[in-house]
């Protein structure tokens, strides 16, 4: 398990671990057990640096070409209550390549469990709380992260907002999925459990923008008008296997539909999908599929578009401490109506396979996953090695190699090979 | 007290002492080596309907770097089986803070497993993998914590003292396994194991694993503070336990991925 939780990156302080005074034959610690309030209401988070030299063959001469590399010190607090918690994080940045700092709320988020709001006097069993419907609700409210589905590093799902620049320039995984402003409602059933999720004036995701990357080509302009999106999922367990179906309602996070005239737009979007996990000759079966009607009509341009993304995977632990995913997954479109839009590439096909090593002390992990379209012909590979100096400090590098044409997924982003090296000291 | 109260005194008590060490040691040689192992294997991981504790560990590796662990751990037995669900939230360290980890144990089938990773808000269900691998980065192996099903291994009483049982243990398949065999001492009065002493497959005593303190919780026999050592490196891990409770009557649903939506922190604290 220690995979995830191992992690992101390197070198501050070899000196805080004092490992005299501490002797082996006693039992006892050098320092007492703190106290609860401590260990969850304190603040910590990490200050990380990291850098990201191109390893690009463009021989352009522009701004771009300077390695990303930022500063980030993050602060965040957990308070735990008997009835819920609050949860901030801050980040305070310093774009290093565009000389620029930034402050940023990463969460700010109250949440509800109504199952504990007990009074003092009276029992868990007695309380007039666990008799009633609301015992059986949380709440979350606020800017938050939000994730659900059960691919890996593909979303069919999972239509809440992704961060592309973070993916695709050497950030950690966290940083993959950007906070939402928004409120979360789960109801835990009997037989199943729902999530609603409702998005206020969702902005999308975060692209790639000709400000960091090299693209080959970009859209005249992108018309964006934020709307309250709405999302559900309903989930249970069943005999060792998970189901899952789910909605989503708004727009898709990509302006995916370019108007001839070089606008690009984000089409409205309705969907539904389904997915199961089990557990299959020691290893785990996923299988996940979704179906969107994507739907663009403005003055200029009309577009309907019935899309359906499927897949299946499979991952086990080959020998001990080295596991092995792969994952198959098929696009399908289905375009209805297409006035003054200029097509992209369809049909979309995709191989993935993931290679996981974890040391026999958990210091070391590696990790390497590429991406293959069988009819794209595009491809993509991304590696990571991190290495635990202590509960402190982590070092990670790795790089991002992107292989295609301009017209594909990641063709697009050939031009933007990267390495990348992360030291964090966590406090 | 009459003359006569104290001459029966004078012969019973000696005689019901001796009946009760007689009758002792006449139960203990009925115990057959299997029951034993399966009294052991109760009063390691299955005491009470439910318990909740705080966890920490000190890891100390080879050039003696130390790391910390902190968790709350809450576990359920399934009634009428060996199979258990396990809750573990993290809190130490920083960057694993507020991560879960969900198991639903099955003694025979594969255990299943869910990690809720908060910075995310994802939950993972997590593949089986080698079970005497390391459980988070620390000496104790994922089955030191959950219990080895002691179906997998042949046992033999090799020596029985006046307050301990020494039991070799040899496992059933040795190719899945780094060990040849191992020895357990087994307190005779709690029947909670003392020490584990593990030999590779070269016979050189390699792993130890020993309770280093035994107190009595909810009168429940429990090792509150244990060591795990790799003798061939010199590294160890300490884990010590606090806020131990039996029998709390935890919810069937706070095991389940509802906890990771809402977390239990009644349980939890």
């Amino acid at each position: 398990m220690f995979k995830y939780l191992t992690y992101s990156t390197v070198v501050l302080l070899l000196t805080t671990l004092p490992a005299t005074g501490f002797s082996q034959s006693q039992d006892e610690w050098e320092d007492e057990w703190q106290e609860q309030s401590t260990a969850w209401q304190t603040i910590n988070g990490f200050a990380r640096l990291y850098i990201t030299p191109w390893l690009s063959r463009s021989n352009t001469k522009k701004p771009q070409q300077r390695a990303p590399s930022a500063a980030i010190v993050r602060s965040e607090s957990h308070v735990d209550y008997d009835f819920g918690q609050l949860e901030g994080k801050l980040d305070v940045s310093y774009n290093i390549n565009r000389q620029s700092s930034d402050v940023s709320i990463r969460q700010l988020t109250a949440s509800f469990n109504l199952n504990e709001l007990t009074f003092a006097n009276e029992s868990f069993e007695q309380s007039w709380i666990n008799q009633h419907a609301l015992s059986r609700t949380a709440i979350k409210i606020g800017r938050q992260p939000l994730s659900w589905g059960t691919a890996e590093l593909l979303f069919i799902n999972d239509l809440f907002n992704k961060n592309w620049q973070a993916m695709f320039s050497g950030q950690t995984d966290e940083y993959l999925k950007d906070a939402q402003d928004s409120i979360k409602l789960n109801y835990f059933g009997d037989t199943f459990n729902s999530d609603f999720v409702i998005l206020k004036s969702n902005r999308g995701d975060t692209l790639t923008t000709a400000a960091d990357f090299h693209l080959p080509s970009q859209p005249k302009a992108i018309h964006h008008s934020p709307q309250t999106e709405y999302a559900a999922r309903f989930y249970t367990t069943h005999q060792k296997t998970d189901y899952a179906i789910y909605f989503n309602h708004g727009q898709l996070n990509t302006p995916t539909v370019v108007a001839r005239n070089g606008i690009a737009f984000y089409p409205h979007l309705k969907a539904i999908g389904a997915s199961i996990v089990t557990p299959f000759s020691g290893g785990l079966f996923n299988s996940e599929l979704a179906t969107y009607r994507l739907k663009s009509n403005r003055n200029n341009h009309r577009y309907e578009n019935q899309h359906s993304r499927f897949l299946l995977g499979y991952e086990r632990e080959v020998v001990p401490r080295l596991s092995m995913g792969l994952q198959v997954y098929i696009e399908h479109d289905n375009i209805k109506e297409s006035t003054q839009v200029e097509l992209p590439l369809f049909d979309r096909k995709l191989v993935s396979l993931r290679i996981n090593y974890l040391s026999i002390d958990n210091r070391w992990q590696h990790q390497a996953m590429i991406f293959h379209s069988t009819n794209h012909h595009d491809s993509y590979l991304r590696t990571v090695t991190s290495y635990r100096y202590n509960d402190n400090l982590t070092l990670s590098a790795g790089v991002n190699v992107i292989n295609g044409m301009s017209n594909t997924f990641f063709g697009q982003l050939a031009e933007n090979d990267n390495a990348f090296a992360r030291i964090t000291y966590f406090y | 007290m009459p003359t006569f109260i104290k001459k029966i005194l004078v012969i019973t008590i000696p005689l019901a002492l001796a009946i009760g060490i007689f009758g002792k040691v006449a139960a203990a040689q009925t115990l057959t080596v299997e029951q034993i192992i399966e009294k052991a294997n109760h009063a390691a991981f299955y005491q009470g309907k439910d318990a909740k504790a705080q966890v920490r560990m000190k890891i100390v590796d080879a050039q003696s770097r130390n790391q910390t662990r902190l968790f709350s751990i809450i576990r359920q037995n399934v009634a009428q089986s060996q199979d258990q669900h396990f809750l573990i939230r993290f809190s130490k360290p920083n960057d694993v803070k507020g991560m879960m980890f969900r198991v639903a144990k099955h003694v025979s089938a594969d255990d299943d497993r869910w990690l809720f990773l908060p910075a995310l808000d994802l939950v993972k269900r997590i593949a089986a993998s080698d079970k005497r691998t390391s459980f988070i980065g620390s000496h104790f192996f994922y089955e030191d914590i959950s219990g080895r099903n002691i179906a997998l291994d042949n046992f033999e009483i090799i020596d029985s003292t006046s307050t301990a049982y020494i039991i070799k243990a040899s496992p059933k398949e040795p190719d899945l396994v780094e060990f040849d065999h191992y020895q357990i001492t087994i307190a005779k009065d709690t029947f909670v194991p003392t020490m584990i002493e593990y030999t590779n497959k070269q016979h050189k005593l390699y792993r130890r694993i020993e309770a280093l303190k035994i107190q009595y919780v909810d009168d429940i026999a429990t090792v509150t503070s244990s060591k795990v050592s790799d003798l061939l490196t010199g590294g160890y891990t300490l884990m010590q336990f606090r806020r131990i409770s039996y029998n709390n009557d935890i919810p069937n649903h706070v095991f389940s991925e509802r906890s990771f939506k809402a977390p239990p922190t009644r349980w939890l604290k």
